[in-house]
């Protein structure tokens, strides 16, 4: 034997001998059955396996790649625009030179499943009724046709999407996108109801009249929260939510000269550069946190979002709290800003510190509130218990409210991200078959899985460049609400996909009767996991076939 | 009944098509880029990884430190040569060594000269420099440097066929060997910098077997004249690591190899004019039928009690008939020349006959070694000296060419033929046929030692697995798929050796005639040239040498020629060679 082995429990399977042996004689198994979680899968709310994908748009399949991201995520060309990606934390590329552009891959991958994927609809199952459009909704519906059943989703906006349509601003996530992605759902069959709230305009009895056998309620956290200092109740003072949708809606297309829009999280900045792109004077943002990753106190926002922001020209007011909102005439004219020396507890519990002395005073025109959401119960329909503070009251593993009520998103969860809510609406989905099969709800299917290895030290992986999506020049993003960076082109993201180290795959060699023993494998390996008999490849003249008498025969 | 493969085409404009990823693909592509081409390679491994590339660990470069002009140094060629250089290109590899060195270096090879700790900067043989490079170290970095110039690059896809339209190659056709993918890439020129042809011999220790003569044959088949089909490389080797370069057992060129190298005759230029025999370790220049233990076995390794040869006492072969032997026979079994197989190029650039194709490396036949080889590190630099030549011509070349559009038709009849072996519902095992294949080339008799009749027996072998298996394999899956395209360039690549030795009926280089071992400047100065005639044989024609090249009429034949063949002073008397 040439290549006697390969020592399973060593190999990182990064697919290196796969490359580099002229004589083809390796294949990977990216697959998830009995392998080593990869740091990117577990890191995934979602639990896409990246590895897989990545493997297949670096060989160029990119339809086969398509489907085994569609199999796993119902809005990848959402997700790769607005995800804070927690897969790149911990991708182990970066023990090499830096991670993975995992979310460029998704948006791209994304895009190509809208563009190009044949939807497969199958609604003869049950038919389910998935209450809001926001990702927890969508998701939820998007999981349930999947599997076979005919889904309806109402909305009491005019259009779907929740928060997706009507806070994330068109700079991040243009209308194009949301239109295609809802027509890809339509294309699989999930109808839509819009501008119909369920406990208004239709009760919960008479959808079961209809036939609805199952509800999952995905009603979002989406209202905004007051400031309580003095001043706060002067006219001027708005909310981001409600800024964002009026932009997006074509119902505010001016700003006053100077504003400050107050919060930490990705909201407070998409409303501060919203307000750039319509022509304010000056814009500050004040927050309680610092710009400092891995410190508690860190802002929520991204570390790009934060530098593009103030590339376009927004003012950072951090580490600082209102200590009180200046009023002339009734009207907004300023604020008065103390330190704010610790925003969280070690263990990330949030306990604002403050000092009492102000430390910047500045007029201002106007304030935008970007300082967290809640749930809105008056939202629901009646049959939905609520908790004290108005959220979706569910059993914590099966989000099953009563029966075959479920709850899904931030509106059981409180506000999280977008993949999160897409993650609870997938598992809405999946109690909803159980209970509809019914199969027991409260038993965990998930296997544990061991996290793949880091890379050894001393390594001689290849080294390549990260692909980053081209950004376009603040100068002229501040102009309009176009996209600011572009997506990975084709050869990028091939590119890309293949500094990928699918981590937790496993080599296995699969044509040994070519090896050539020219050990390249052995040399290019990162794990030294490869072993070479010392001895010759001792043949005979009869390891193969001589004449293959047609399929049928031979098998 | 397995489904039928009829994957859609992905089909790829461009204009130049790079196939291969050594040190030629990788230079011309990023020159053709760099002059503004728009280049895509398509690579059957990995850039600069799976093919040869590893195996350089030194780059040859005209040094005049060790006080010899370039001059001196043409003589030497011409000596190793044995009056067969094109000293065009010979005199290419002088002049522009150095500066593709330079930029090996500056794109991020490791070499001797930037970590000197390895003890090594340079090699020094008789008058030659060249540079010491990691083994392993040249292929990443020119890999990135193709990238970063905006070469798109295609890899694990194996081109199997040139297409042709209107008299002109405008790109090739192949297919992905994990995936099926087939692609075709379309462009206004294309180069073939495919390595040299090996006849796949398995377990060797050397990584040559990946290079199956697919450029030849692809050439070939569109028309191009293909020359230097009658000279062997023969590095000797057995099972031990080429990587492991403090073995004497390896194939890398220390001292041993050096010297078996040697005793096929060529050589590295020298100072002092053509080795002595003497220091030959003893041997008689020419072949030594006693040591030839793995050949004489079918080139592969086998298991020891089959493996004794018919026997001797040489040292480096020791064992042979008698025990268990230490060399596997020559790993490079197949091999042609250095520079010296391929594409006979119709300028310094590397242009072939075909409207539309050029060769560079070990694909062309650049005869810049002549009959002979060069020294160290002459390959990896040749081929990069000769890959930026043709990577500046084609990007000038592609200004003026339109877009090529072959028929659809046309391209989707390609695919069909090449995904056939997939589709046959019955046929023969490429495995198979390659073994065959092999054991009518591979014993030292056919291969090394010519002789007439012989080759015409194996020829008559050779045509019959063409005829009757080449079209007719059933393989399961894409990997053999690529074996099975493989086979029948190796079954092509085999009848122009045979063709190409019957026509030379004389000794010269490392090309050896038993019924002809002299040299018979009268009738062969001159390359002998092959393509295929309307019946699809091959056929040769000799293509004289010009009069400056050859060699000086003053000298006495043995101080022209200081390699001996068995028999030769005897046999040259009978025919009135003297001198």
């Amino acid at each position: 034997m040439p290549v006697k082995h390969i020592y399973t429990d060593d190999c990182i399977g990064c697919g290196t001998c796969v490359e580099s042996c002229p004589m083809d004689v390796f294949r990977l198994d990216t697959s998830t059955k009995n392998l080593e979680e990869s740091p990117c899968s577990n890191d995934c709310p979602l639990g896409l396996n990246q590895r897989e994908y990545h493997n297949l748009i670096k060989m160029n399949q990119l339809d086969e790649a398509a489907l085994a991201l569609q199999a796993r995520h119902p809005m990848p060309s959402i997700t790769g625009r607005v995800c804070p990606h927690p897969c790149e934390t911990n991708c182990t590329r970066q023990q090499v030179d830096t991670a993975i552009n995992i979310n460029g891959l998704e948006e791209f991958l994304g895009d190509y499943v809208l563009n190009n994927a044949q939807t497969c609809v199958n609604g003869s199952g049950d038919k389910v009724a998935v209450i809001g459009s926001g990702p927890a909704g969508l998701s939820a519906a998007y999981n349930l046709t999947l599997n076979g059943y005919q889904v309806t989703v109402f909305e009491k906006d005019d259009k779907p999407g929740g928060l997706l349509q009507y806070s994330i601003p068109a700079f991040r996530l243009s209308n194009e996108i949301i239109e295609q992605q809802i027509n890809f759902y339509k294309k699989m069959g999930i109808k839509f109801k819009t501008g119909v709230m369920v406990g208004k305009e239709v009760s919960k009895a008479e959808l079961t009249s209809q036939g609805f056998k199952a509800f999952i309620v995905a009603t979002g956290a989406a209202k905004p929260m007051k400031l309580n200092v003095p001043g706060a109740d002067a006219h001027g003072i708005s909310t981001a939510i409600q800024f964002l949708r009026d932009v997006r809606t074509g119902n505010a297309d001016s700003v006053p000269a100077r504003m400050a829009v107050i919060g930490g999280g990705s909201v407070s900045l998409d409303a501060a550069r919203t307000a750039i792109r319509l022509g304010v004077k000056e814009v500050h943002l004040i927050c309680l946190e610092r710009v400092e990753p891995g410190h508690k106190d860190n802002m929520l926002a991204l570390a790009e979002e934060i530098i593009e922001a103030e590339e376009e020209g927004v003012i950072f007011h951090k580490q600082r709290s209102v200590q009180s909102v200046s009023v002339e005439g009734g009207r907004v004219s300023g604020v008065s800003l103390v330190e704010c020396k610790s925003t969280r507890n070690e263990d990330f519990t949030f306990n604002p510190c403050y000092g009492t002395e102000i430390l910047e005073e500045f007029g201002l025109d106007g304030i935008i509130l970007a300082i967290g959401q809640t749930a809105d119960a008056t939202l629901l329909p009646k049959e939905v218990a609520t908790t004290e503070r108005g959220y979706i009251k569910t059993h914590a593993n099966t989000l099953q409210v009563e029966a075959e009520m479920f709850g899904a998103g931030d509106g059981v969860t409180g506000p999280t991200t977008v993949v999160r809510a897409l993650a609870s609406g997938k598992h809405a989905a999946l109690m909803v078959d159980r209970f509809l099969k019914g199969g027991k709800l409260d038993k965990n299917f998930n296997i544990e899985r061991e996290i793949a290895k880091n890379v050894p030290k001393g390594n001689n992986l290849y080294i390549e460049e990260r692909q980053d999506r081209v950004g376009t020049d603040a100068t002229i993003r501040v102009k309009n609400f176009a996209s600011t960076f572009q997506s990975l082109t084709h050869e990028q993201a091939v590119r890309e996909a293949e500094r990928c180290l699918t981590c937790g795959s496993k080599s296995t060699i699969a044509f040994v009767d070519d090896c050539q023993v020219c050990r390249l494998c052995a040399h290019f390996c990162p794990a030294d996991c490869i072993e070479i008999t010392d001895g010759a490849y001792v043949s005979s003249l009869h390891n193969f076939d001589v004449v293959t008498l047609g399929t049928a025969l031979n098998k | 009944m397995s489904d039928i493969i009829d994957f859609e085409l992905t089909t790829i404009e461009t204009d130049v098509l790079i196939v291969g990823g050594g040190f030629a693909g990788c230079f011309a592509a990023v020159k053709a880029a760099e002059d503004g081409a728009d280049v895509t390679m398509v690579v059957k491994g990995r850039t600069g990884r799976s093919g040869l590339t590893p195996w350089a660990n030194s780059w040859f470069v005209f040094h005049d430190t060790q006080g010899i002009t370039k001059d001196d140094y043409m003589k030497q060629f011409k000596l190793s040569g044995e009056y067969l250089n094109n000293q065009d290109f010979s005199m290419l590899l002088i002049n522009e060594a150095w500066d593709r060195f330079q930029e090996v270096q500056e794109w991020g090879t490791q070499t001797a000269l930037t970590h000197p700790q390895e003890g090594r900067s340079q090699y020094i043989q008789h008058g030659t420099v060249s540079r010491s490079i990691e083994y392993c170290a040249a292929g990443d970095p020119m890999r990135r440097k193709a990238l970063s110039v905006g070469v798109k690059m295609i890899e694990r896809v194996m081109v199997t066929d040139l297409i042709k339209e209107n008299g002109k190659v405008v790109g090739g056709i192949g297919f992905h060997m994990e995936t099926g993918k087939p692609y075709a890439i379309l462009a206004k020129a294309t180069i073939l910098c495919t390595g040299p042809s090996s006849l796949k011999p398995l377990g060797m220790g050397y990584p040559c077997s990946s290079t199956t003569a697919d450029g030849d044959a692809m050439a070939i088949r569109v028309g191009a004249q293909i020359s230097g089909k009658e000279f062997n490389d023969a590095h000797p080797a057995n099972n031990a690591n080429f990587l492991d370069h403090s073995t004497k057992n390896s194939a890398s060129g220390d001292a041993v190899s050096k010297k078996t190298v040697l005793g096929l005759g060529g050589g590295p230029p020298s100072q002092d004019g053509p080795l002595n025999p003497e220091d030959l370790n003893g041997a008689t220049l020419g072949l030594r039928i006693d040591s030839a233990v793995g050949i004489s076995l079918g080139g592969q390794p086998v298991a020891e009690e089959y493996s004794r040869g018919p026997g001797g006492t040489n040292p480096i072969f020791s064992g042979a008939g008698t025990g268990a032997p230490k060399k596997m026979g020559f790993s490079t079994v197949g091999m042609g020349n250095h520079k010296g197989e391929g594409i006979f190029p119709q300028d310094i650039n590397g242009r072939s006959n075909v409207e539309g194709l050029w060769g560079a490396g070990d694909a062309m036949c650049s005869m810049q070694n002549g009959a002979g080889y060069a020294g160290f590190g002459s390959s990896s630099s040749g081929s990069a000296v000769q890959g930026a030549r043709s990577g500046h011509a084609v990007a000038e070349y592609v200004k003026t060419q339109p877009t090529p559009a072959p028929s659809t038709e046309y391209i989707e009849e390609m695919k069909q033929k090449m995904f056939a072996p997939m589709n046959n519902e019955q046929g023969h095992s490429p495995a198979w046929v390659t073994r065959i294949m092999q054991g009518t080339m591979f014993p030292y008799f056919v291969m090394y030692v010519k002789e007439q009749s012989r080759m015409e027996n194996a020829l008559s072998q050779i045509k019959y697995l063409q005829n009757t298996f080449a079209d007719n394999f059933k393989v399961e899956n894409f990997h053999e798929l690529r074996s099975a395209i493989e086979t029948r360039n190796m079954l092509l690549n085999a009848e122009m050796k045979l063709i190409a030795g019957m026509t030379r009926k004389e000794s010269r280089g490392t090309h050896y005639r038993e019924d002809y071992p002299y040299r018979d400047e009268k009738n062969f100065l001159a390359w002998v040239k092959l393509t295929l005639n309307d019946e699809g044989n091959v056929q040769s024609e000799m293509h004289p040498i010009p009069e400056k090249w050859h060699p000086d009429p003053s000298l006495t034949y043995r101080e022209k020629y200081g390699f001996v063949y068995p028999n030769e002073d005897i046999e040259r008397a009978k025919v009135g060679i003297l001198g």
